[in-house]
């Protein structure tokens, strides 16, 4: 601990989205990315917006009015299985964007229905 | 080394080649590669989102931030935050911005020419100390703001020096 605090990881990641995605959202990211969908507060209900879990890591999707998405910003989601993943995603007419490759990792990006970038990671052994 | 998507490329032919017919093969008894059952076509028992790749934990967080401004990325995020910087891949560092980790932890700050920041969508740090980090965010001249609290939970949120919404939150 550095002079009396530190970081112990993500608690979250939350993502933007326009008011009434939320069924974009669980068709997304609860269908094609398997992540689960869990209620969110009762006192934060009212705002809309979806939470979701995976081992590990936990996606906020959050109403915005006003929205824009996020076309440079995004987590990164480490993946195992990720070429099957992507084989998965594109026969869903999903489109995966490549780009310059992380030394030890394969990786690519989609976006979701609302436009935000999202990074696909899996670490490969050489 | 062979990448993952052209392994998964020729498992698919070789899938497709177990499929079709083969005038010379004898009957149904020929080798069938393994992962017949994942690369079965969409329509079929394993149709669709069903499939066995999952998400297992976030690699890290990018964060926008406008050209040239990385000395005060190093400010915030190293300086105040405390976290460490890390060199860039040689091949990615023509692009700007700067990266963080700690422990398991990595942000990326990453150049966006038309930048406008984050004021709803942020990353959520989970913190212990957090009245220190508090104070010390504060005695650097950022307000941190407080929220709606989530049961379980002490947080705050702050602007980052471009204007992107940052959670700070811990165990209450």
């Amino acid at each position: 601990m550095s002079e009396g605090w530190r970081f112990e990881g993500w608690h979250h990641v939350q993502l933007a989205m326009p008011p009434g995605g939320e069924t974009g959202a669980d068709a997304f990211y609860a269908e094609r990315l398997g992540l689960e969908a869990i209620p969110k507060p009762a006192h934060l209900v009212a705002r809309g917006g979806r939470w979701y879990r995976g081992a590990g890591l936990e996606l906020h999707l959050g109403v915005e009015e006003g929205f824009r998405a996020s076309a440079k910003s995004h987590p990164a989601m480490r993946v195992r299985g990720l070429g099957e993943l992507r084989e998965a995603l594109e026969r869903q007419g999903v489109t995966v964007v490549d780009d310059t490759q992380l030394e030890g990792h394969e990786r690519w990006y989609v976006t979701d229905p609302f436009g935000n970038r999202l990074e696909l990671i899996e670490e490969v052994r050489a | 080394m062979l990448r993952l998507h052209e392994l998964r490329q020729h498992q698919r032919l070789l899938l497709a080649a177990a499929i079709t017919p083969d005038p010379t093969a004898g009957a149904l008894d020929g080798p069938r590669p393994l992962a017949l059952d994942v690369w079965a076509p969409s329509g079929s028992l394993r149709a669709m989102s069903q499939h066995s790749a999952r998400l297992v934990g976030l690699h890290h967080v990018q964060l926008a931030m406008p050209p040239g401004e990385e000395d005060a990325a190093v400010k915030f995020y190293g300086a105040i935050l405390g976290l460490d910087q890390v060199p860039k891949p040689p091949d990615l560092s023509p692009r700007g911005g700067v990266w963080f980790r700690t422990g398991d932890l990595e942000v990326h700050l990453g150049i966006e020419d038309q930048f406008s920041p984050a004021v709803k969508a942020h990353p959520a740090f989970l913190v212990e100390g957090l009245e220190t980090l508090k104070a010390r965010i504060d005695a650097a001249g950022y307000r941190v703001t407080d929220t709606v609290q989530i049961e379980g939970f002490h947080r705050v949120y702050v602007r980052d020096p471009f204007g992107n919404r940052v959670e700070l939150i811990e165990p209450a």
